[in-house]
């Protein structure tokens, strides 16, 4: 009957026809007729554009590929498989569809997630059904930071599925159950156009997150299909949602009479565009400005409301005595680890679950973020004059503009202190900033967001931030900043990491950047050590820290040198050992990459700290235990 | 410690916004526990931290993130307090350009190891 419902709507045939099919069927007439009453809509007088939809033939893999070429997509992220076969029969004849090759499967959605974050678009990649284990450390990434991406696999033949065969479980799909927005296994190829709208549309509502679509690779193979693909415009909704106006007018009160409002910004203000409206709303009354982890930098870092992390607060409390007794928090997700039970608490988000979910709220704010900071500039305004809001925040707006100018004066005196061998890491970030471009993309995971927060002007008509993922789960920053660069091809992309994280398998997308020709400067702190791990567990008092032990922590040996490691995939590099020789190593970096080529620099960064001076390890040779030499 | 600075984290405590994690520091004390364990040690740390007009400004900068009672536990150079502190203000500690010169000459005058 849905092929009838289907070829009736398409003005394939008339309703007679519909009807006479439908009782040489065995319906009766009533039911067809009933049928044919809920279609009617459909069918009678659609005035559809004309390229609204298509029928396509071919095979699954074809029908796959004309679906996705409809949302625009300009990049696959792929991995080798032979799975992967029936698409690339289909791209054949479809080369605007390019593939970006990874050699790891977490590596392929790690670059396909900061293409996503950079462009705003949704990442599309398809791997080796048995490379779903592989994927998931970032695909947890990704969920974490719902960043829209549509991962495909394909899967075992539909004749095998449940029958533990060859490279197949009975379930992949509760393995990554945690880590998808949504999941789902293929099982009627002519359905594949339906299943890729679904997975497009899911990954990219907000909040969105990572799908995980397996196709049974015969179904991908299957020739003669026919289905439906929609246009692109049939994809894409405006999903700009306004808040309830009377919660935006009782926050407006909040805020207006707070003596001493905190605005605290999260990853979503970045996911939405919000960045310009929220500064709008923030200089109106002049409200301090605390950034929460994020893979972005959700205010103007160098702005003078712009206060830092959550710790910052407290030297800006000695500057303004006042307690903070307004909290509105804009896309940051809680906890944050504060008590907020004597504050009133104002959360806007775009999801409604994330609202009051950990802390409750005095006003819930629930909408497309950019859409709720201009209901709440347009309510203020309404309640109070220009003059009465200038009067209302004279005070606060001198005390804090003063305040951090203050300090980012001592930051500044403190990088340009800091010198000497091995390099102080604030030595290399104000370098670092001093020869990039100003929309240059920084793409880190190095720990605290804090130590690049505080060096590069990040904002809408300036640099970009990009890093961490919330996550936090290592063997991302490299991968994503191939994907950044792909997403920004025109803008300087500089991946910064600690020596640990590089090492959690991320030289294979070296290969991904050596091969497509993909200018990254990739930049290795390299302390020889796990840094913040040390710490914590140092600092933490227990026996290990009595003794003197890092267990865990120490990666001096073997010491590694990365511009080793890069050119085995012929990315040129450099080692920096002293301050001094910083400048020069960098020139020649961005000179590479301007060249169209990539670039490793290796940095010997200090470590300072509990254990700094460590090199102790648990030591063991299995050559020693040997008793043959083999 | 004069009263006004005990005064100062005593209202640290009854605020109304507390930090419960350190959750952008290197280190994982809570605020809180953090200002009430400081409270007693600062006050009868005066013989520990030598009276000095910048005593008060290094006990509340450097307790924003961490324990006061690391600096008691570190004897360093003077080259290593000045690195280590650019290394704290780098990563995050509020404190005025004014300011750096009188918290690293009182770490320098008080804590410094024996350079010979």
């Amino acid at each position: 009957m849905r092929k009838l419902v289907d070829d009736l709507i398409q003005a394939k045939i008339s309703r007679r026809q519909f009807l006479a099919a439908m009782s040489a069927a065995s319906f009766t007439t009533a039911a067809a007729q009933s049928v044919l009453d809920s279609v009617a809509p459909l069918v009678a007088g659609t005035d559809l554009p004309p390229d609204f939809t298509r029928r396509v033939t071919g095979t699954g893999a074809d029908l796959m590929v004309e679906q996705i070429l409809e949302t625009g997509a300009q990049y696959l992220f792929v991995s080798n498989g032979s799975g992967l076969g029936p698409i690339c029969d289909a791209l054949v004849d479809r080369p605007q569809l390019q593939l970006i090759q990874a050699t790891h499967e977490g590596q392929l959605v790690a670059i396909a997630d900061g293409y996503a974050k950079a462009s705003g678009k949704t990442g599309f990649g398809m791997f080796s059904r048995v490379g779903l284990p592989h994927s998931s450390s970032n695909m947890y990434n990704a969920m974490k930071d719902r960043t829209p991406l549509v991962l495909f696999s394909d899967h075992a033949n539909s004749n095998r599925e449940g029958t533990d065969s060859h490279e197949d479980l009975d379930d992949w799909l509760a393995a990554v159950e945690p880590y998808t927005k949504w999941r789902w296994v293929v099982h009627e190829p002519e359905r594949l156009p339906e299943w890729v709208r679904n997975a497009y549309k899911i990954a990219g509502v907000l909040p969105g997150g990572p799908v995980h679509v397996r196709v049974p690779r015969d179904h991908l193979y299957q020739r003669d299909l026919t289905a439906t693909v929609y246009s692109g415009g049939a994809l894409n909704i405006p999903m700009a949602l306004r808040p309830d106006a009377a919660e935006v007018e009782r926050a407006a009160k909040y805020l207006l009479d707070a003596a001493s409002p905190l605005l605290y910004v999260g990853p979503e203000v970045g996911q939405t565009g919000a960045g310009a409206s929220l500064v709008e709303l923030a200089e109106l009354l002049a409200i301090p400005v605390v950034q929460h982890r994020s893979f972005y930098a959700d205010f103007p870092n160098f702005h003078p409301l712009y206060l830092g992390e959550l710790t910052s607060i407290q030297g800006y409390l000695r500057a303004y005595p006042v307690p903070i007794d307004c909290f509105l928090n804009f896309g940051a997700r809680f906890p944050i680890g504060r008590d907020l039970s004597n504050v009133a608490v104002i959360q806007a988000s775009v999801d409604g679950t994330t609202i009051g979910r950990n802390t409750p709220v005095a006003s819930a704010l629930v909408g497309h973020l950019d859409e709720v900071a201009r209901s709440l500039i347009e309510a203020i305004s309404d309640l109070a004059t220009p003059a009465q809001l200038r009067e209302r925040s004279a005070d606060r707006r001198a005390t804090c503009a003063a305040h951090t100018e203050q300090v980012r004066a001592a930051r500044e005196t403190a990088a340009r202190g800091s010198r000497g061998t091995p390099v102080p890491w604030q030595r290399l970030m104000y370098e670092l900033n001093r020869q990039l471009d100003r929309d240059a993309v920084i793409v880190e995971e190095v720990g605290t967001e804090q130590k690049v927060l505080g060096f590069f002007p990040f904002a809408d008509d300036g640099m970009l931030k990009i890093g961490r993922t919330e996550g936090r789960a290592l063997g991302w920053g490299v991968g994503a900043s191939a994907g950044v660069k792909l997403a920004l091809p025109n803008r300087q992309v500089v991946s910064l990491q600690g020596d640990g994280g590089f090492l959690f398998g991320q030289t294979d997308s070296l290969w991904t950047m050596s091969r497509y020709d993909i200018p990254v400067m990739t930049v290795v702190l390299n302390n020889r050590s796990y840094e913040e791990t040390r710490w914590q567990i140092l600092n933490r008092g227990g026996r290990a820290g009595q003794a003197n032990r890092d267990y865990v922590s120490y990666l001096g040996d073997p010491d590694v040198d990365f511009t080793k490691l890069a050119a085995a995939y012929d990315i040129p590099g450099a080692i920096v050992e002293d301050s001094e020789a910083l400048r020069p190593a960098i020139q020649r970096g961005l000179r590479t990459l301007a060249e169209g080529r990539p670039f490793m620099l290796d940095v010997r960064t200090r470590t300072l700290g509990a254990g700094a001076e460590l090199s102790w390890y648990p030591d063991f040779s299995l050559a020693a235990e040997r008793s043959r030499d083999v | 410690m004069n009263s006004a600075t005990l005064g100062y984290l005593r209202r640290r405590l009854g605020e109304t916004v507390h930090i419960r994690s350190a959750a952008h520091c290197p280190c994982l004390l809570w605020l809180i526990a953090l200002a009430i364990a400081c409270i007693p040690l600062l006050a009868r740390s005066q013989d520990v931290f030598p009276d000095s007009p910048a005593r008060d400004t290094v006990a509340v900068i450097c307790s924003q993130c961490h324990p006061l009672t690391r600096i008691l536990d570190s004897k360093l150079s003077a080259t290593q307090w000045e690195a280590l502190l650019y290394d704290m203000i780098s990563r995050g500690a509020t404190i005025y350009d004014r300011e750096l010169t009188l918290v690293r000459d009182y770490l320098v005058e008080n804590f410094a190891a024996d350079e010979r």
